[in-house]
């Protein structure tokens, strides 16, 4: 399947994770990025523990652009509103000037990292450090 | 023939014989003892001689009469007593003078006497033209036994004699000779314009019955036939003769048959069996007839033959005048309805294909289908029917499908059955006149799921993957322009979700109403039958595939009604079909690069693993660009071509050529893309230039042409947006984008 499109999420330790499959055909859909924009927030928002302060996105597939970047784009949105980091993996190499153009990865609570397993670190470290900060108040 | 007969003249023999028979029975003395004792010399002189003895005693008329009577017994024996019985003639005693006429005629009947003796005694008998009707007869019946010699004296008394009466009753013996030769009759024509018309009409009856005459001489006719054709037109020039010409011109007719029919043959013999005058009357009645019957059945087929091929020409001149018409709007409908034949020959969305199959009831159809893509990224397909099919359906079908193509694709309405009241009210507004209506289905098509609205036709038919039985997504309504929107019938739209490999049949009622010699339909299950042959199949062949099979059930026969199969597969192209198509073509060289490609259901699959080797490898080789940058702003270019600037099907041209100190990224798309100055403009540029922060109003959703700007120096279009290019400038650090991870 070259144009299928997949989203599972899981919670890990604690940490929301968003995984996204899709084939190289899914980039050239029209309204695509509507489409997993929609698919990430929600799924986002069905599965995220209430005190958690983190997302992690792991990317799976191999191909990328602006469809996704804006998709990226609206779950930061969602997440970063509500204080939180959103922790992205696995984005295609190939395709990552897409994202650096757009300066997606210079906002603040946006974090890019090569592994999940590096993402998940990274989120449960923000995230316990948002939990103390949390008990301490 | 109106001259009288000799019969007509027995009333002065019957009193010629009674007065006979009178003196006889008187006779006292012995003059017959006379005669019969002695010869006949001896009774003639005998007989003489008691004339003249009578004569000098005047009132011994009996005398006179026995005498005459008794010359009269002798016959022609006694013809040199005629003289004698002509002075008689003007006896004061008009008995004797009958006696005596009547005793001229006994004795000169076949007169065979020199010629003066002849004349004499028929002038002598003419003389009593004015005389007591008893003597005149007397004296006619004389002439007439007298016979043909009497005639030159006739025609010599019309020519010389002063009297009237006298040449009056020469004509009315001449009509009254049975038998004038052809060759005196011509001298009658002399007396055709006579001052006394008893004269002419009888000189015109002597000579038409002296024509008639000569038709008992058939070998002569031919010969005889100038005379006649003389006497018919001296008798022609009488305005009151032309019923004697007319007799006479018979007769030259019956002259020229037996002239023509030189051995007389059957028709003579027929004739004569018949009796001339009625035969040359039945034969000229039975040629009128003929010939008017004839002319009346030759009239009465001209007329019909007229009749009905004017009708026949009206009929022609009404049908040329209608193939004129139809043909015309044969041609209208074709141009219009061309479209729908061959717009809809399939269409691949990363969604979905889709491909149809018609058959019409005529040359042209009343069914049609087609799609338009919304800006969510769904795809509806409607497919209507109007009803009726042929020429009228067609047009009809065109009044309505360019109704529909403005009425559905514009404006925001979203739901299904929404876009069909909609389309009902519209028809139904614009379209009243034509009493046009609709039966017509809209399928909105989602990535994974489809929603349906239906205004009478049949349900579509959804075939999930590895299911046996399809889905029949029932929604309902009535016609689309007859009332859709005022009666809404539920349900009133049907959804069903849709995965990849799922197939969904939308046909019109032709298809399903196809008929077998037994009358039972091709129906749903003859549609399931097929499919479950070739499920696999492009959905084009499925289509072809169900239009073969309906059409072999209903024994090869023509369509009764249009025939419409659309059918749509979600998901991706089969293997084969991708298989089919060229996507990539590469022409590299040291300074340009050059690529065709095609756009296709998985055009990304096959750039991605295709170009960007390539194009990253050709950009490598020159230092002072990004591989990367330059890949992905293709990639953004092509993205955009594929979704944006092309249909499937059609070509994209992408050039990279490397001049002194830049790269160019040349793209060329079918399509114009109006707005590339909005989103390339200067005013965005600025915006987005880097190195300033992204804000998401500043990307205004539209990240593709963001990253083109952010990616490359320039961003120019050309072409009313069909070619866009991309500038690179050579740097010194190319990694002006990368980013730590």
């Amino acid at each position: 399947m070259n144009d299928h499109l997949q989203i599972k999420s899981e919670i890990r330790d604690g940490i929301p994770i968003l995984e996204l499959d899709y084939g190289p055909n899914t980039m050239f859909r029209a309204q695509v990025a509507d489409l997993l924009a929609e698919k990430l927030v929600s799924e986002y928002r069905a599965g995220r523990p209430s005190h958690s302060v983190v997302c992690v996105l792991n990317i799976k597939a191999n191909t990328a652009g602006s469809p996704l970047v804006r998709a990226i784009f609206e779950l930061y949105n969602v997440v970063s509103a509500d204080s939180g980091t959103l922790y992205c993996s696995g984005y295609p190499s190939n395709y990552m000037e897409s994202l650096t153009s757009l300066g997606l990865p210079a906002l603040p609570g946006f974090k890019l990292t090569k592994t999940l397993d590096e993402a998940v670190a990274f989120a449960q470290q923000a995230q316990a450090t948002e939990d103390n900060s949390g008990k301490s108040q | 023939m109106s001259s009288p007969s000799s019969t007509e003249r027995v009333p002065w023999s019957a009193t010629g014989a009674l007065v006979c028979l009178a003196f006889t029975a008187l006779m006292p003395f012995g003059g017959a003892r006379a005669m019969q004792t002695n010869g006949p010399g001896q009774t003639v002189s005998a007989y003489l001689a008691g004339i003249k003895q009578a004569a000098r005693k005047p009132n011994d008329w009996p005398a006179k009469i026995f005498a005459a009577q008794g010359l009269a017994s002798l016959g022609s024996s006694a013809l040199s007593a005629v003289p004698d019985l002509s002075s008689l003639l003007s006896d004061r005693v008009p008995q004797v003078r009958q006696a005596s006429a009547n005793a001229i005629g006994q004795i000169c009947a076949n007169f065979k006497g020199d010629d003066s003796a002849g004349r004499d005694a028929v002038v002598s008998l003419l003389g009593r033209a004015n005389d007591r009707p008893e003597v005149r007869d007397a004296s006619a019946a004389a002439i007439l036994r007298i016979g043909p010699r009497a005639t030159p004296v006739l025609i010599s008394m019309l020519r010389t004699e002063p009297d009237d009466q006298l040449r009056q009753f020469s004509a009315e013996l001449l009509n009254a000779t049975p038998q004038i030769p052809l060759s005196l009759a011509k001298d009658l024509a002399a007396f055709f314009k006579d001052k006394i018309s008893a004269v002419r009409s009888n000189a015109a009856g002597a000579a038409t019955r002296s024509v008639e005459g000569c038709i008992d001489d058939p070998a002569n006719c031919a010969k005889l036939l100038p005379t006649i054709r003389g006497i018919e037109a001296a008798l022609a020039a009488v305005p009151d003769l032309h019923a004697n010409a007319n007799s006479v011109k018979a007769t030259v007719y019956y002259v020229e048959l037996v002239a023509a029919n030189a051995e007389g043959g059957w028709i003579v013999s027929f004739f004569r069996s018949q009796g001339l005058n009625a035969a040359i009357l039945s034969f000229l009645t039975f040629v009128a007839l003929i010939v008017t019957a004839v002319s009346a059945v030759n009239y009465k087929r001209a007329y019909h033959r007229e009749k009905r091929e004017k009708i026949a020409l009206d009929e022609k001149i009404a049908e040329i005048s209608s193939v004129s018409v139809a043909v015309e709007k044969n041609a209208i409908a074709r141009s219009v309805l061309k479209r729908f034949v061959t717009m809809p020959q399939s269409d691949e969305r990363p969604a979905f294909t889709i491909d149809s199959a018609f058959a019409s009831a005529s040359d042209v159809s009343g069914d049609f289908y087609n799609w338009f893509n919304r800006t969510d990224g769904s795809t509806c397909v409607y497919l209507v029917d109007v009803e009726g099919s042929g020429i009228d359906a067609a047009i009809q079908a065109t009044h309505a499908a360019k109704i529909l193509d403005r009425t559905l694709t514009g404006g925001d309405i979203q739901k299904a059955e929404a876009l069909l009241e909609k389309a009902d009210s519209v028809i139904s507004k614009e379209l009243r006149q034509a009493n046009i209506a609709l039966t017509m289905n809209l399928v909105e098509i989602y990535p994974n799921r489809v929603r349906l609205a239906n205004a009478g036709m049949p349900a579509p038919l959804l075939f999930r993957r590895d299911q046996a039985q399809p889905q029949a997504l029932q929604a309902a309504g009535v016609y689309v322009g007859g009332g859709y929107r005022r009666f809404p019938v539920e349900p009133r739209y049907a959804q069903a979700s849709v995965s990849e490999g799922d197939l969904l049949v939308l046909v019109s009622d032709g298809v399903v109403e196809a008929l077998d010699a037994n009358s039972g339909i091709f129906g749903r299950s003859g549609i399931e039958a097929v499919v479950a042959r070739q499920r696999d199949d492009a959905p084009g062949e499925i289509a072809n595939a169900i239009l073969a099979a309906a059409s072999a059930h209903a024994q090869n026969a023509p369509p009764a009604d249009d025939q419409t199969v659309v059918v749509v597969r979600f998901g991706v192209m089969s293997s084969a079909e991708v298989g089919a198509r060229p996507v990539v073509t590469i022409n590299l060289d040291e300074s340009e690069a050059e690529f065709t490609l095609t756009n296709t259901i998985n055009s990304a699959e096959a750039f991605h693993t295709q170009l960007q080797g390539q194009i990253r490898g050709w950009v490598e080789r020159v230092e002072g660009y990004s591989s990367g940058v330059i890949w992905c702003a293709v990639w953004e270019l092509l993205k955009n071509a594929v979704v944006h600037g092309s249909k499937r099907g059609e070509v994209i041209s992408l050039k990279l050529r490397i001049t002194k100190n830049k790269l160019e990224v040349e793209i060329e798309q079918p399509a114009e893309w109006r707005g590339w100055d909005v989103f390339l403009g200067d005013d965005r540029r600025e915006r987005l230039a880097p190195p300033a922060e992204i804000r998401q109003e500043s990307l205004d959703d539209h990240f593709g042409t963001a990253a083109l700007l952010r990616l490359a120096d320039t961003v120019t279009a050309s072409m009313l947006g069909r070619r866009l290019t991309l500038v690179f400038a050579q740097q010194v650090d190319s990694k002006q984008h990368k980013v730590a991870i």
